[in-house]
């Protein structure tokens, strides 16, 4: 049934919500009550990608621009109103029940665990849910429990885990019948830095292992840092930018900076060497270290760097990445990408 | 394996699981307990007293049977407070309301087969903690008594099953009316409402005057309450006991059916907002 399209593609996705608009004036509560008014929302505006197997890709943008209302509709809980959806080359509303047997999805701020009951009786439900043998279910379990340390939770009930055990243990439920494509919303959210390490290393080992399709949305760029080579950004149910992480920093790079450690004497020799080479560049002196920013292109950053280093009293040199935030600012703030989506 | 066993084997998970979280809370099921013991008590002291002024009550029931149908009923009530309430609200409501719908959703499972086989087993885990317990305390005490015959005692359970069948029917229904409402109480009181009256729950359809009396008949309601109690006290024999249970099957199933239909008009119209 898999197409060459991949894991998964969309095309020409439109959503509108229709939500009740309280009439104005000083009886509008009133008025509301007897004849509601409702506006349209539209969510989604045309949305297209395609995801291939094996690939991690971001799904970004700010607040309400359509990201969970698209992942919705591609794991077959919603409906669009337009526009088409394939799931390994099914339709995952016509073909839910088989859909859902392939895909894996986490809601990072809502549970799939049996609240009330210890954590192992969730993976039981799961195990007869998905009709997974006894023997793999059991080498599965020691396997997730081994890289998400899940085994001193096992035996406690849901409710009383902390907000970190209880994502380790969701994280483990998403992934216990080997989907191929997994969808994953705010993984990391409201965890502390260790956690959030030990979930992202297991997601990249699961895609490397297993070659699986990953839907990536979150609000911690770190997550897309390490692990999305492709990010497709959204905003107003418009997709804005579909590519690589790495040309979207470039394009938009706002202050890649070289930083280096140099001492007092030769900083002014520094500053000159750049200007002349660089007139864009800024310089700025923070004790011992210096820093030149402003420059746009990587190609930039390296030959600063390179001259640097022929200069035998710098040490310390490091090139200093523009923070994914800040291109993201900065796409939004100029109102889109002027190439066209890739 | 069949392929009936083999289709249904997924949503044993589901079984299993809510008799788990039922045996997890004792203390809702002591309450239950309490009232549904206190409410069966009131109802026989009232009707005791309305036995004994009225002719036609007198007519209708003996009143040690009356006072059988008044606990049977309650015993029977598949729409008590507590654990069942609960259940049916949070989950099959709350579910749409709040959007955790979405994670039944992602699961291979179809909706309303899986929420038939919950319904089961808070039914059975609210039979063995509240309805049986409630029924011995009455039966010891020498107030009630025991269905009229083996065979009467016999098709109770299988009326009692078909009522379940039927009230899942109900509950799947208008659980699915939220999608279009967004308000879950209120079609929980008028159902509660509709079904305590027309079922028979808290005064038998035979006292009811003859126009409510027919509304009752076309409606699914006294297939819960109003038909296993009948079965209990005897009363339905023969040919009548058979109409009767199979005037029940054909409910659920129309109701099964009718709950397919919604579904797939609800499915689309499902909105599913936050994270």
């Amino acid at each position: 049934m898999e197409s060459a399209s991949g894991a998964i593609s969309v095309r020409n996705l439109v959503k509108t919500y229709r939500v009740e608009q309280r009439r104005a004036g000083r009886f509008g509560w009133l008025r509301s009550f007897v004849s509601p008014r409702y506006r349209c929302i539209r969510a989604l505006d045309g949305i297209s990608f395609a995801i291939p197997r094996g690939e991690v890709v971001g799904l970004l943008g700010p607040n309400g621009a359509g990201k969970s209302t698209t992942v919705k509709i591609v794991a077959g809980i919603m409906y669009a109103d337009a526009g088409e959806v394939q799931v390994l080359g099914r339709d995952p509303h016509r073909q839910r029940i088989q859909n859902a047997r392939e895909i894996g999805v986490l809601f990072g701020q809502r549970s799939q665990l049996i609240y009330d009951l210890p954590v192992i009786d969730s993976f039981h439900y799961l195990r007869a849910v998905y009709r997974i043998p006894q023997p793999d279910f059991q080498r599965r379990m020691d396997e997730l429990a081994g890289v998400l340390s899940l085994e001193p939770l096992l035996g406690q009930p849901v409710r009383t885990l902390s907000q970190g055990q209880r994502t380790r243990c969701d994280v483990a439920a998403t992934f216990l019948h080997r989907p191929k494509v997994v969808f994953l919303d705010e993984p990391t959210i409201g965890l502390d830095v260790e956690a959030k390490q030990s979930i992202r290393r297991f997601i990249a080992s699961m895609r490397d292992e297993h070659g699986i399709a990953v839907v990536l949305t979150t609000h911690d760029l770190a997550d897309i840092e390490e692990l999305c080579e492709r990010v497709i950004l959204i905003n107003t149910g418009q997709v804005v930018y579909d590519g690589s992480l790495r040309r979207l920093s470039d394009r938009y790079a706002a202050s890649k900076a070289v930083q280096v450690d140099a001492p007092a004497a030769s900083q002014e020799q520094i500053r000159r060497m750049v200007q002349t080479q660089w007139p864009d560049a800024t310089v700025e002196h923070f004790g011992s270290m210096v820093r030149i920013s402003g420059l746009a292109d990587a190609g930039g950053a390296t030959d600063v760097a390179r001259a640097l280093l022929q200069m035998s009293e710098v040490s310390n040199l490091t090139i200093t990445e523009p923070r994914v935030e800040e291109v993201i600012r900065n796409v939004f703030r100029e109102g889109g990408v002027d190439e066209p989506p890739a | 394996m069949s392929p009936l066993r083999d289709a249904l084997l997924p949503y044993w998970g589901a079984v299993i699981s809510y008799l788990k979280v039922g045996l997890a809370m004792r203390f809702n099921f002591f309450m239950s307990l309490l009232v549904t013991l206190v409410t069966s008590w009131v109802l026989v002291s009232v009707w005791r007293v309305i036995h004994g002024g009225s002719a036609t009550v007198q007519g209708a029931f003996g009143e040690e049977e009356l006072v059988t149908y008044v606990i049977v009923a309650q015993v029977v009530n598949l729409a008590r407070m507590g654990w069942i309430n609960r259940n049916i609200v949070y989950r099959s409501f709350d579910y749409v309301r709040e959007g955790r719908i979405a994670l039944d959703l992602v699961r291979p499972l179809d909706l309303q087969i899986m929420r038939y086989m919950e319904w089961a087993a808070v039914f059975m885990v609210d039979a063995f903690l509240v309805a049986v317990p409630v029924w011995l305390i009455w039966f010891v005490s020498g107030t009630l008594a025991p269905p009229a015959s083996p065979v009467a005692g016999l098709f109770f359970f299988v009326s009692v099953a078909l009522a379940w069948f039927v009230m899942s029917g109900i509950h799947f229904l208008v659980s699915l009316l939220v999608v279009w409402t967004y308000d879950q109480l209120g079609l929980m009181m008028v159902r509660t409402a509709i079904q305590e009256f027309f079922g028979g729950t808290l005064i038998p359809l035979a006292l009811l005057p003859g126009p409510l009396v027919a509304i009752a008949a076309v409606m699914p309601f006294q297939a819960i309450v109003y038909t296993p109690v009948l079965v209990y006290l005897g009363r339905l024999q023969g040919l009548e006991l058979l109409f009767a249970l199979g005037l029940q099957a054909v409910w659920g199933v129309a109701l099964l059916l009718a709950g397919r239909w919604l579904w797939g008009r609800a499915a689309p119209k499902l909105e599913v907002l936050g994270g």
